[in-house]
């Protein structure tokens, strides 16, 4: 069974559009919401928590809807966007009162609470206000809010936003630890090498549609109308281009530095199947082939037609 | 549900606002001692009547209210606001459950300190009067003696009523306008005060009116002699052997049924916020 299904669902705010008429399912495991600011997806988590009522359509958890329903939302952690806390609490207060506010008991919260500040390496903070915190503590108690009552799907906006590298390092670890433990995460980002590096599974939104869904290969693959682009390094890239010139499914080559060709084409798997013989017959040195273009980044832009951070 | 309850308690016992709550329960206080000092002493019935007639239009009509609309408007408001709002619907609780709790808490906290202010303002203007003396030299117009303790019983009796009836209201107000704290204001002079005190029949929609009933019953019938009635309304207003108390709970039973109703199906969230 699909972990969120929407269906048909659309969310308008007055006249302006949040989410238009999606259908789509998110599964098991990492799920990467991708898109630029204002493309919906803080719209789409807020429907998945309840906190929005759908303009049409449904979206369902675990096939059940959402709206003013607890015993479905309380298998939910849900981290929000931006400072959404009570600044004079300690951290350690609000995670135990959100644990508490989860039903559990207060031994079974104090503990859960102390699991879940450690696992975002806030114990040392843990009795500070949180209104004195830093931008990334903020968002690691956010985190270890979502984590405490051990939920079985956490959706976390934007997350990695004001954690430095290392922490942002370690919540990525954190991360494929719980995936890896049977929870399943949702999570949004407009920073999409993060994304990537925590999974290929992604929903793609823009303007309140979504623009891409699956596993971010094959979304790559199915996109015909734009030319894979292949890069090579290679001693002797001219002599390279040469030999690939004559292919039909070349549309293109480019050198981007002295050592490294780049292959635009319609069909790469010919390409591939083409290049070790061609390599061996002109005894080339390679260093390596890669897709240069099969990236979220890459993708985001031809779909969308713009960068990723726009 | 009980950490929700906790919870509304400290904060409705901490920040700024319980420093405005400090200073508006003060003021009456201060007036009665400043009064005391100024005014020569009267006979028991201006004694009385002053004395109710501050509690009554002071404490009553405006403090009460007033303290009530700043907690009111901050039920479910200040948490809107803040966006910490998602943290407790979508937690082991319905909105309406989130709700009720965080206003059984609310209206506890303000009994306590709308009492502790019922007490205070009644120590300042009774402790030192020679209540004996007064009486002794003449009574009330009723014939019976002047017993301050027992009217203050009394003022206790209905003061939870006061707190749940406004407290419920001004709920009500924050839930269907972002700009509660105005229209509950304009509420507050227009309704409670106002039309309260006109001479006319509208006054048995106003809270303060049916606050007033209550406190006949638990007091004396002569307190609503206080307020300037026409005789032809007299019967219409205050018929005699009716209560302000079954009104005013099925009022709070009405408002509060409207309040889940609404926190139930409204999303609640700053618009800003979900827009991106």
């Amino acid at each position: 069974m699909a972990v969120i299904e929407l269906d048909r669902l659309s969310k308008w705010y007055g006249e302006v559009i949040g989410l238009n008429d999606v259908t789509a399912t998110v599964d098991s495991g990492i799920t990467g919401l991708i898109g630029p600011n204002g493309a919906g997806k803080s719209t789409l988590m807020g429907l998945a928590m309840g906190q929005l009522r759908p303009s049409t359509g449904s979206i369902r958890l675990w096939g059940k809807t959402v709206w003013d329903r607890p015993a479905v939302l309380s298998r939910v952690g849900y981290c929000p966007e931006g400072d959404v806390f009570w600044p004079e609490m300690t951290g350690q207060q609000f995670v135990y009162f959100l644990a508490r506010a989860s039903g559990l008991r207060r031994r079974a919260a104090r503990t859960a609470a102390l699991e879940a500040i450690d696992l975002t390496a806030m114990r040392e903070y843990m009795h500070r206000p949180i209104g004195t915190y830093s931008k990334g503590m903020r968002q690691r108690i956010k985190i270890a809010q979502a984590l405490a009552h051990m939920p079985r799907l956490l959706i976390l906006d934007e997350p990695f936003t004001g954690a430095d590298p290392v922490a942002r390092h370690d919540l990525a670890q954190l991360f494929h630890v719980l995936a890896s433990q049977g929870v399943d995460i949702l999570i949004s980002s407009h920073v999409l090498h993060e994304v990537e590096a925590l999974t290929k599974q992604i929903l793609m939104i823009d303007h309140g549609r979504i623009v891409a869904e699956g596993d971010l290969r094959e979304v790559r693959r199915r996109m015909h109308d734009r030319p894979h682009a292949i890069r090579v390094k290679v001693d002797q890239p001219r002599v390279l281009a040469s030999k690939l010139i004559g292919l039909p499914t070349v549309t293109g080559l480019k050198m981007t530095a002295e050592d490294t060709l780049i292959i635009e084409t319609s069909a790469p798997e010919k390409v591939y199947d083409r290049l070790p013989e061609m390599l061996l017959a002109g005894d080339l040195l390679v260093r390596e082939i890669a897709a240069a273009d099969a990236g979220l980044e890459a993708v985001f832009g031809y779909l969308t037609g713009r960068g990723a951070a726009d | 549900m009980v950490a929700l309850f906790w919870f509304t308690i400290r904060q409705c016992l901490r920040g700024r606002r319980l420093w405005l709550v400090a200073l508006l329960l003060a003021g009456p206080c201060s007036l009665a001692l400043l009064l005391r000092n100024f005014e020569p002493p009267g006979g028991v019935v201006e004694t009385w009547e002053a004395y109710h007639s501050a509690m009554l239009s002071l404490m009553f009509m405006a403090v009460l209210p007033l303290l009530c609309m700043l907690y009111g408007s901050a039920l479910i408001g200040s948490e809107v606001e803040a966006r910490t709002l998602v943290y407790l619907v979508t937690r082991r609780m319905r909105r309406a459950t989130v709700l009720l709790v965080r206003f059984t808490a609310t209206a506890l906290v303000l009994v306590a300190l709308f009492g502790v202010a019922v007490l205070a303002f009644h120590l300042c203007a009774v402790v030192g009067l020679d209540v004996k003396a007064l009486n002794t030299a003449g009574g009330l117009s009723s014939g019976q003696a002047w017993q301050p303790w027992s009217d203050l019983l009394g003022y206790f009796g209905a003061l939870p009523l006061g707190v749940v009836a406004f407290l419920a209201v001004f709920t009500l107000v924050s839930l269907l306008t972002s700009r509660s704290l105005t229209i509950s204001t304009m509420y507050i002079v227009i309704v409670e005060i106002v039309l309260s005190s006109l001479p006319v029949g509208a006054q048995v929609y106003t809270i303060t009116n049916q606050l007033r009933r209550s406190l006949a019953t638990f007091i004396s019938r002569d307190l609503l002699w206080l307020v300037e009635v026409p005789v032809t309304l007299q019967e219409e207003l205050y018929p005699v052997g009716a209560t302000g108390t079954i009104p005013l709970v099925m009022v709070v039973l009405a408002v509060m049924t409207s309040c889940c109703v609404l926190v139930s199906r409204r999303e609640l969230a700053p618009a800003k916020s979900v827009r991106e």
